[in-house]
């Protein structure tokens, strides 16, 4: 009779391996570990769990959404390591280009006019999808009331948007390049709400993926979560005059961060007063849940009930409404 | 969810109603009412897994458990398993092991924690279950994610053992030996 190893006592103490256990039976030495594995087993058993208050976990949920939304910060060093990355390449490039001017004697070199194309070439082979026998289906574009037009444009898909809100999905689809004026949004595996007013692109949000937007020669790279938002041009002879308070999404995931930030400091006015400003749809919702429980933690209960009841009222299907119709009942007692 | 498989996101049921697959699906796609139900379905485990691999060391509980779920959405479009649980706690394990690695405060708390260990002879025993979280806390990193899975939060080996990435052979060697070390730390060298 040989006796298990020990992994297999382990997984029989908690019933995983019939046969060990039958073994245990038999065996006098497998029998006392089974019994000390099964002690700490009963022990972990009989411990408290660790238990979730409920304004805990609806503090967790508030900051993880809250970061979930605003995207993952490493992608800042991500895009910082492209670009040393993409520096490093194109200083390579360089060089490897001055290398061949300065090396005329070989003979299989092309003329100095065709290598471009062939790199262009190949640079958009290696780009290409990973499929490409199936060709991708063209991106899905919404609008209400948008005037643009969509064309076809050296095997681009191009969209002229003169005004309106156009709500484009080019996830495993075919990129699209937005262009109004000046600017251009390339979207490429992302999701992008872009507006245009008066032939001028003045927001894109990005949902998913990551979008380009080129405006003036100027390139940024706008990632999920992020708005990239027109730059205003300064007036002549008004270049010292104080700027008019940021609005719009990215004014508002500042402020509702700000608040977030007071509220776990417990300066709640400052909480209060910041969730206010964040009023974009992005964030309105947990802005105006955790707006109410500062001013509840502040002790204004009055406050905190008219703010709960707004709540409520304006957003029936939150998953916070649970949550916000008990701290009505406690702040109304 | 297998490479293929057809996954049904928004079918005539609610969105509360949706499979955990289905919703990690959705959380692929940036839902933002997924992600929170994904949330509120398993948050309580994975708050209870982290506090007990991070007993001596609450102040990071609630940032380990928001990086979980933060990093679940990020990789959902990844997840190729059935068992998203399983999947959120191997997130949280190998979160709670990078942070592990980043402080050596452990060690401290051990030597401090075995000279105050008291001796007890019973499972049963109210002051062996009070001193069990500091004596998890004092186990090998690895050891202890293994553990916390199987005999506190009841998973299956098959699913623990996919969960923290390792064959279940050796999930069990180690639950062996976390038990083993777990019983001498708690009642005093016994065996």
């Amino acid at each position: 009779m040989t006796c298990p190893i020990d992994a297999r006592i382990a997984a029989a103490a908690s019933g995983e391996d019939a046969d060990a256990l039958a073994h245990a039976r038999e065996c006098l030495r497998c029998r006392a570990l089974l019994e000390e594995q099964r002690d700490v087993i009963a022990l972990a058993r009989r411990t408290p769990a660790p238990v979730l208050r409920a304004d805990h976990r609806a503090s967790l949920a508030a900051e993880v959404m809250a970061r979930s939304d605003v995207g993952p910060h490493r992608d800042t060093r991500v895009w910082l390591a492209g670009i040393v990355l993409a520096a490093a390449v194109f200083v390579i490039v360089l060089l490897h280009g001055v290398r061949d001017a300065s090396a005329p004697s070989l003979p299989e070199l092309a003329s100095t006019d065709e290598p471009p194309i062939e790199i262009v070439e190949r640079a958009r082979i290696e780009h290409a999808p990973e499929d490409v026998h199936q060709a991708p289906r063209r991106a899905e574009i919404v609008s209400s009331d948008a005037d643009f037009a969509r064309e076809r444009r050296d095997a681009q898909d191009i969209v002229m948007l003169r005004d309106g809100e156009l709500a484009i999905d080019a996830r495993d689809r075919e990129p699209v390049t937005v262009v109004a004026g000046d600017t251009r949004v390339t979207i490429a595996r992302s999701r992008v709400h872009i507006i245009a007013r008066t032939g001028v692109i003045v927001t894109a949000r990005v949902f998913a993926g990551s979008a380009e937007v080129t405006t003036a020669g100027k390139r940024q790279v706008i990632d999920a979560g992020a708005v990239w938002t027109r730059e205003t041009p300064a007036e002549p002879g008004r270049d010292t005059a104080p700027r008019a308070p940021e609005t719009g999404p990215s004014a508002s995931l500042t402020a509702f961060r700000a608040g977030w930030e007071a509220l776990r400091a417990n300066r709640y006015l400052d909480a209060i007063a910041a969730f206010d400003r964040a009023t974009d749809p992005v964030v309105a919702e947990d802005a105006a849940f955790w707006a109410a429980i500062a001013s509840e933690r502040a002790g204004n209960r009055a406050d905190a009930a008219t703010r709960l009841r707004a709540f409520v009222d304006r957003f029936p299907g939150s998953v916070r409404i649970e949550a916000a119709r008990s701290a009505l009942d406690r702040v109304s007692r | 969810m297998k490479k293929g498989q057809l996954i049904q996101l928004r079918p005539e049921a609610k969105v509360e109603e949706m499979s955990d697959v289905g919703l990690v699906a959705a959380c692929a796609a940036a839902d933002r009412t997924a992600r929170a139900l994904l949330f509120e379905r398993h948050v309580d485990a994975i708050h209870r897994f982290v506090s007990r691999m991070r007993a001596s060391d609450s102040d990071v509980v609630d940032d380990i458990v928001q990086a979980t779920f933060v990093r679940a959405f990020q990789s959902a479009g990844k997840f190729r398993g059935e068992n998203a649980r399983a999947w959120l706690f191997g997130i949280a394990a190998n979160l709670v092991r990078e942070h592990a690695r980043k402080e050596i405060r452990r060690k401290r708390a051990m030597s401090k924690i075995a000279e105050v260990l008291p001796r007890a002879s019973s499972p049963g025993d109210p002051h062996l279950r009070a001193r069990l979280p500091n004596a998890i806390d004092m186990l090998p990193i690895d050891h202890r994610a293994a553990f916390v899975l199987v005999d506190c939060e009841g998973e299956r080996g098959a699913a623990a053992a996919a969960a923290l990435g390792i064959p279940e052979g050796t999930l069990w060697r180690r639950i062996f030996e976390a038990r083993t070390m777990l019983r001498k730390l708690i009642a005093g060298g016994k065996r």
